[in-house]
């Protein structure tokens, strides 16, 4: 349905007087991608979709989209109404005193398959034809985000910009406009960037994932590599759950209180074993002669056994939440090193305060500087 | 009118140069009536200017003048909460209804029932009846801020006093009167201000204050320096008002605080209290409506078919001058609502006070600077349409600017945003969504300015061209010709007009902040 075109950000950088808002940000995202943009209040990605969509020009770096320039080319930037991107805000952003079929309606000019287009667009973001006829106020939160999505989608635009869609939904209607969305993006076939603040949204979001810090592309890739290869240990722990354990460089391996655990990847800058995943960009450089002494591991590469022949850990609480039950765990002898773990009620049978278990890593772990 | 690509150093993006040009060049239009009191000074120069100020008459209009803010704001505050008050917070039996009377004063002009009140009554005069007649037409300008403010009230911060021990009375005195006081200060500088600019209802029972001494001397000597230096005295009292109000407003917060949803306040029992609250609100409605309308009904039974003759023609100009206000005051007022709603920061206030300083001072006082600024500049204005347009936009510009901001702060523009991506240009974008967003505001503002201009007097007497005809103006030539039967079709007509305005105020009022 839409024209999917390249979209490339090279060094864009923005202030709003002296405060700097963006920071050198270049980023990639190809004909028909899904990209997520994911970053704390204030990191900037806000701007930079604003800076895409042409609300706001950058002061530095250049903005294209295909063969077009449409930021930075010697200084005059395209309007944003002929950009062709699509751009739904936060909240909607539909036209109150227009119903759902004029709001779909709106960005069409003189389409003489008006009604099929508008058709297409309720049918591509699943909205019920009867919903054509009502006003915004009329609609539900997610309904209303889905007409903001068939608006976007109707005039079939080159690049499509979500703003934080789904952060104004309670959590169960946000899972299912956010299946929705994605549906309709991947039917389409549209190139799409997202920004939300939301780890697990920007993860099962699409094909890349950006990390914005501090108005600075901290990290870029596919969201797995992202995600199983953090480029630090802060983004490691923004992105989900992530246990830091001290640990020296051996042998290609990772000696922690836990034992010897094969590096996946060694970002300490120490020479060890492991390479850069592929498609994953890092922002900054690790200083070559840094010694590894932080190992990076996912709560879910745990494993916990009880029936123990070289017990590392010791149960130092239980605690049951609904269908699951938290073990915390002391690791070693020592106070320094404690995890949580959730597990299935019967994983944890017979397990009780004091009691010695063996914990060991699957997938090996991220190794990073010390602080 | 787009926003630049930078910030002002108040966090807010730059507005366009242009845009605020014409804002100052507007703002300047709008201070020749302080550029009249200024240059008054200077041209009369200290010392006659003292000479013309401390005499025996100035000291007795200033003591007139000063009573009537004294004895007369607080008495309006204390109507206008204790009314608000009862119909908003308790169990008064009948409560929405005497909430839509306690407002319908406001459909009346204080001459309307200055009139009223003196044919009835022909032995009130001087303070008293100028106290009278004042209060009870003006109550409703602090009863309407009141209930808004109180409906827009969290009872849960009256709900917590409760329960760390304070009684009714108590929580009224500490929780929620501390909380009105911005809406009781406002509509207390509301009264002030039009007790300092009335001269038909003062008139009509003989009480001499500032303006109806300005307009006595223009009608024996002109705009000479008698009426100007009147005129310096009562500019510095409404700036003083101004300064006064301002600064006793505080720095606390008067906005809800807390998240999570408010709910409706549990109402309070009046228990023995409620006949005397009852009888009050009756005795007030029948003061404030009942006797100034029954006056009308009973004048227009004594009309003589004469008194009709005019009456379609009046209408018409009336209706045409309102709607030239109200068109006038809507193009001035929309590039400072769209500077003020889009690019809000301390400079655009700094920008946006003027207006709201011009339109503070009395009608008398516009028109006596457009006379003098018409005659000396610009003769072929003088007595003109247009003349009378200006004046009615500078007192009146508040109710287009206020409306229109509140208008185009409730259109954000993420709205246009969208529309942009969507391939409209910035200018089709503001005429297909915001424009079509603003029309309740542009038409309530509108509203209200053609009102305001349809029932106006003082600045319509001195500035119109020989032989205009309004409601006011023909009301005003019977009225005090003592042809109290020939006023009352115009009076009658003036109070019907009024009635959809009003309503229009009161459902804001309600509306505000609805739950």
């Amino acid at each position: 349905m839409a024209r999917a075109m390249r979209l490339v950000i090279d060094s864009v950088a923005k202030s709003f007087g002296s405060t700097r808002v963006l920071d050198d940000i270049s980023l990639d995202v190809p004909d028909g991608s899904r990209t997520a943009i994911v970053g704390a209040s204030g990191s900037g990605k806000s701007t930079l979709l604003r800076l895409i969509a042409g609300f706001e020009e950058p002061d530095h770096g250049r903005i294209s989209l295909g063969d077009r320039v449409l930021a930075g080319a010697g200084g005059r930037s395209m309007p944003a109404h002929r950009r062709g991107i699509g751009y739904v805000a936060q909240d909607g952003a539909l036209f109150p005193h227009l119903t759902v079929e004029g709001n779909i309606a709106f960005g069409l000019r003189g389409a003489r398959d008006r009604a099929a287009r508008v058709r297409e667009a309720m049918s591509l973001a699943a909205l019920d034809p009867a919903l054509a006829g009502r006003f915004p106020h009329q609609l539900s939160g997610g309904q209303q985000q889905r007409v903001a999505l068939a608006r976007a989608l109707a005039p079939r635009p080159a690049v499509i910009l979500l703003d934080e869609p789904f952060s104004a939904l309670d959590t169960g209607l946000r899972e299912q406009t956010r299946r929705a969305v994605i549906e309709a993006l991947e039917r389409s076939a549209t190139t799409a960037v997202l920004v939300t603040h939301d780890q697990d949204e920007a993860l099962t979001f699409g094909h890349g994932i950006g990390i914005m810090v501090d108005g600075r592309l901290a990290q870029s890739g596919v969201p797995s590599e992202v995600y199983d290869s953090p480029a630090t240990p802060e983004i490691a722990a923004f992105l989900g759950a992530a246990v830091l354990l001290p640990a020296t460089l051996g042998s290609g391996c990772a000696e922690c209180v836990l034992g010897r655990i094969p590096i996946r990847h060694d970002r300490s800058g120490a020479g060890a074993a492991g390479t850069e995943v592929a498609g994953t960009e890092v922002a900054g450089t690790v200083a070559a002669d840094s010694v590894a002494s932080l190992a990076m591991v996912r709560p879910a590469q745990f494993e916990l056994r009880t029936d123990a022949s070289a017990p590392n850990a010791t149960v130092t609480g239980i605690r049951r939440i609904g269908p699951i039950t938290e073990v915390h765990l002391r690791l070693g002898d020592t106070e320094a090193s404690t995890i949580e773990l959730r597990l299935p009620h019967h994983e944890v049978i017979g397990l009780d305060p004091g009691v010695r278990v063996e914990v060991r890593v699957d997938g090996g772990v991220v190794l990073y500087p010390s602080r | 009118m787009t926003g630049g690509r930078g910030r002002s150093g108040d966090g807010g993006r730059r507005p366009p140069a242009t845009l605020v040009a014409l804002v100052v060049v507007l703002a300047a239009v709008m201070l020749v009536p302080v550029g009249y009191v200024v240059a008054t000074v200077v041209e009369i120069g200290w010392a006659e200017l003292a000479e013309l100020v401390f005499r025996p008459r100035v000291g007795e209009l200033l003591l007139n003048t000063v009573l009537l803010l004294l004895i007369g704001v607080p008495a309006t505050i204390v109507l206008g909460v204790g009314g608000a008050w009862l119909v908003e917070r308790t169990d008064l039996p009948g409560r929405r209804v005497f909430a839509v009377l306690l407002a319908a004063p406001l459909a009346i002009p204080a001459f309307v029932a200055s009139y009223g009140w003196a044919s009835a009554i022909p032995s009130i005069h001087g303070l008293g009846g100028g106290l009278l007649v004042a209060v009870l037409a003006y109550s409703p300008l602090v009863y309407l801020p009141v209930l808004a403010t109180l409906r827009g009230l969290d009872p849960a911060l009256e709900e917590s006093a409760r329960s760390l021990g304070d009684g009714s009375w108590a929580v009224f005195a500490r929780v929620v009167l501390p909380q009105l006081r911005l809406a009781m200060l406002g509509g207390g500088l509301i009264v002030a201000l039009h007790l300092l600019a009335e001269y038909g209802a003062f008139a009509f029972v003989r009480f001499d204050t500032f303006t109806t001494a300005i307009v006595v001397a223009y009608q024996s000597t002109f705009a000479g320096p008698a009426a100007a230096s009147l005129g310096v005295v009562l500019t510095a009292l409404c700036l003083l008002l101004l300064v006064a109000e301002s600064s006793a407003r505080g720095r606390g917060r008067y906005a809800r605080v807390g998240s999570g949803s408010p709910h409706p306040a549990v109402p309070i029992r009046l228990g023995r209290a409620t006949a005397p609250a009852i009888g009050a609100l009756t005795a007030l409605v029948l003061a404030s409506t009942a006797v100034p309308l029954a006056s009308v009904l009973r004048w227009l039974g004594a009309a003589e078919s004469s008194a009709f003759a005019d009456l379609g023609a009046t209408v018409l100009q009336t209706a045409l001058l309102g709607a030239g206000a109200a068109i006038g005051a809507t193009l001035v007022a929309f590039p400072v609502a769209w500077l003020v709603g889009r690019f809000p920061g301390r400079r655009v206030r700094v920008l946006e006070a003027p207006y709201y300083v011009a339109s503070s001072l009395p009608a008398i006082i516009v028109a006596l600077a457009l006379v003098t600024v018409t005659l000396r500049l610009v003769p072929a204005l003088y007595q003109t349409v247009f003349t009378v347009m200006v004046a009615y936009v500078i007192v009146f510009l508040p109710r287009a600017l206020v409306s229109l901001r509140a208008g185009i702060a409730q259109v954000p523009e993420s709205l246009e945003e969208a529309a942009r991506s969507l391939g409209v240009s910035p200018l089709v974008a503001r005429l297909r969504v915001t424009v079509p967003l603003l029309v309740p505001s542009i038409a309530a503002g509108a509203a209200l300015v053609a009102l305001g201009a349809a029932n106006e007097l003082t600045a319509t007497l001195l500035l119109a061209p020989t032989g205009t005809r309004t409601l006011a103006t023909q009301f005003w030539s019977a009225a005090s010709a003592v042809d109290y039967p020939g006023a009352a079709p115009y009076a009658l007509l003036l109070i019907l007009l009024s009635i959809p305005a009003v309503g229009l105020m009161f459902a804001q009022a309600r509306g505000w902040r609805a739950r």
